[in-house]
């Protein structure tokens, strides 16, 4: 259970969230859809705790991440968390595999090697390995991202618009290795306005423009 | 901690090191910049005076010595408590120190006046530095030209003999009869070339590190007519022929030494242009400091999205902190090496086309001001690093990915 209690966020007087109270079941495949604007990027980033900038409390499986320090945060995001974001964010004067391995410090692990090279099969990007990411295309670009954001099997996985750049084939293939990450007890939440993603949500919500959360499924 | 920081920096220094070439070079043109600068200016300063030629007769010691057949006998000339040379040498020797920090380039030139038949007789080599008290002698030898005649000695004819390397320094080959060597009002004819011999080398060395001293032997005859020479005595031991010689030859009022003014004249002008010198270092630090401030601000800007994606997936404050500093350490002792190596070829190849002549005595370069502005330079590069990779690692993770920070 990944749980927001009373949380409001605003940029500058653009109040994004007041008093938010969403709760993300574990090992379901949760979709967020909403118009552009109401806030879906703001709401993941803060359930991958990568913005820090809001108040109220984030019950993080029974932890209260608000409390921690930076050492434990960041094992968490490094252990639990895949953050799949709206662009690749990829590095793009290295090569894939040292944007695969950015923050790993034994770069021969056999064990990271071969679930790689897995994903990279899987998404039918085996081949650009070791090529620089700048001569990627952007889809390309955006299975790297999505391997990037698996290879720690993380027990959460948040992708913002993981299908954006795809096309229809690449697309299926992704959404329904995701959906069955929820079978090995992993939780998934997609944000999208794809409607290719409906039929894999367990639990859909739709975010409307005042920051209310309306589930739909 | 420490080693976790540290061993995550470099193994993300290996993937990243093509990113920081433009830091890389940059530190290095401004390393470069500084150093020249800086030495440029150091070794212009001991050398404008002698730039072309135009020896001036500041430092102008003129020693007349009659070539006794005992020359051991000058080894009392400090006992006599002839006070004048010892201070005239001591001053030169801490003016030297005060300016150039133990080196010393000055170009000074000793007129040796003696009589017709020096060659075949003794000169006297450091007397007083290398043996104390106890004198080194050694024997000149003609290589090329003559000794002066008779006749011109006479007269006192403004005829002279150097040395082989002084020849080469000044006018670029060993065989230099012929030509003529002016300075202050003297315009003397070379008329003979005397070999170099190691002792003369170790003399010119050693002597209060006088590495630029010529000497010109002349008639001592000639000195008579000059009253302009700021000159002091030598006075040989062997009293009687010395006098002989004065009564014969030189006026009186050689006797007398006139040199204060002369050296607080050098002091003065030193003195400005130390202080000219230690302008151009502070202004060139300051712009060194800013510049060196912006391009590590530069640089971190353009890390903030890298290390925003790094703690994404999970590496802490502490791993970014490390990362930052190590790699902008290591980028600049990088940029430190190749610029001390490259300046130090810039400066002697500036050296040996402005002063061509010049150049085989200048046997070094200061390194310790290179060594100081390195370490200056590293301290401070690890300080801005500090200083301005707090923002980086205190931005909301999302804006710095996004590029909002
Ligand atoms: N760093 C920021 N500073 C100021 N305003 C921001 C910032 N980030 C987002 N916003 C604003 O907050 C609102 C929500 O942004 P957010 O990115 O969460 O929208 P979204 O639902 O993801 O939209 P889209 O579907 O287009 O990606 C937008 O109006 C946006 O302009
Ligand atoms: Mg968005």
């Amino acid at each position: 259970m990944y749980e927001l209690i009373n949380v409001s966020k605003s940029y500058g007087k653009n109040q994004i969230f007041t008093n938010l109270n969403f709760t993300i079941e574990s090992k379901k495949f949760t979709g967020i859809f909403g118009e552009s604007g109401s806030g879906k990027t703001t709401l993941v980033s803060i359930l991958g705790m990568l913005d820090q900038k809001y108040t109220g409390n984030y019950i993080f499986n029974g932890i209260n991440i608000t409390q921690l320090g930076d050492r434990e945060l960041s094992t968490l995001r490094k252990e639990k968390i895949g953050f799949l974001f709206q662009e690749s964010y990829l590095i793009n004067e290295i090569t894939v595999f040292d944007n695969l391995l950015l923050n790993v410090l034994d770069k021969e692990n056999k064990q990271l090697i071969k679930r790689i090279r897995e994903l990279m099969d899987k998404f039918a990007i085996s081949d650009f390995l070791y090529r620089r990411v700048s001569t990627l295309s952007g889809g390309e670009k955006q299975r790297v991202a999505l391997v990037r954001a698996l290879l720690m099997n993380p027990e959460l996985i948040i992708a913002d618009e993981p299908t954006g750049n795809l096309d229809k084939t690449n697309s299926e293939i992704i959404l329904s290795y995701l959906k069955s990450l929820c079978l090995e007890n992993k939780t998934v939440i997609v944000v999208s306005h794809d409607e290719k993603v409906l039929k894999y949500c367990d639990i859909q919500y739709n975010l409307i423009k005042n920051g209310k959360l309306e589930r739909c499924l | 901690m420490f080693v976790r920081g540290l061993k995550s920096s470099i193994i993300a220094l290996e993937s990243n090191l093509k990113n920081r070439t433009l830091f890389f070079l940059l530190n290095f043109v401004l390393l470069v910049t500084v150093f020249i600068e800086i030495l440029t200016y150091k070794h212009s300063i001991a050398l404008e005076p002698h730039r072309y030629q135009n020896f001036t007769d500041d430092i102008l010691i003129v020693q007349m010595h009659y070539d006794s057949e005992t020359p051991y006998t000058f080894s009392s000339i400090f006992d006599r408590k002839l006070a004048s040379i010892e201070n005239v040498l001591y001053t030169q020797y801490a003016i030297n120190q005060y300016i150039y920090n133990k080196e010393t380039y000055q170009l000074s030139v000793k007129i040796k006046g003696t009589s017709g038949n020096f060659i075949e007789n003794y000169d006297i080599v450091d007397f007083y530095y290398k043996t104390n008290g106890l004198p080194n002698v050694k024997k000149n030898e003609l290589i090329y030209g003559r000794v002066w005649t008779n006749e011109e000695y006479q007269k006192g004819e403004s005829v002279g003999l150097i040395y082989e390397a002084t020849a080469k320094t000044i006018f670029g080959k060993s065989d230099a009869t012929g030509e003529r060597l002016n300075f202050g009002s003297h315009s003397i004819k070379i008329i003979g070339i005397l070999k170099n011999t190691d002792d003369i080398k170790n003399y010119y060395r050693t002597f209060n590190n006088y590495n630029l001293e010529f000497v010109v032997y002349t008639p001592i005859t000639y000195l008579k007519s000059d009253s302009l020479i700021d000159y002091s005595i030598m006075r040989s031991y062997n009293n009687d022929i010395l006098k002989e010689i004065i009564t014969n030859n030189i006026s009186e009022k050689m006797y007398f030494y006139e040199r204060e003014d002369v050296i607080s004249k050098t002091l003065d002008i030193k003195k400005e242009q130390l202080s000219n010198f230690y302008y151009v270092i502070v202004v060139t630090l300051i712009i060194c400091v800013v510049g060196l401030f912006q391009l590590i601000k530069n640089f971190i800007n353009q890390m903030t999205f890298e290390c925003s994606i790094r703690r994404t997936f999970g590496a802490t404050k502490f791993e970014i902190f490390s990362m930052l500093v190590f790699q902008n350490s290591f980028v600049f002792l990088l940029a430190l090496m190749l610029a001390i190596v490259v300046s130090i070829m810039i400066i002697y190849a500036y050296f040996y086309f402005s002063y061509r002549y010049v150049y085989p005595y200048l046997s070094y370069i200061d390194i310790n001001i290179i060594l100081i502005i390195g370490i200056a330079q590293l301290i401070l590069t690890i300080a801005f690093t500090t200083l301005l990779s707090q923002k980086i690692i205190n931005t909301n993770i999302i804006d710095g990915v996004k590029g909002n920070s």
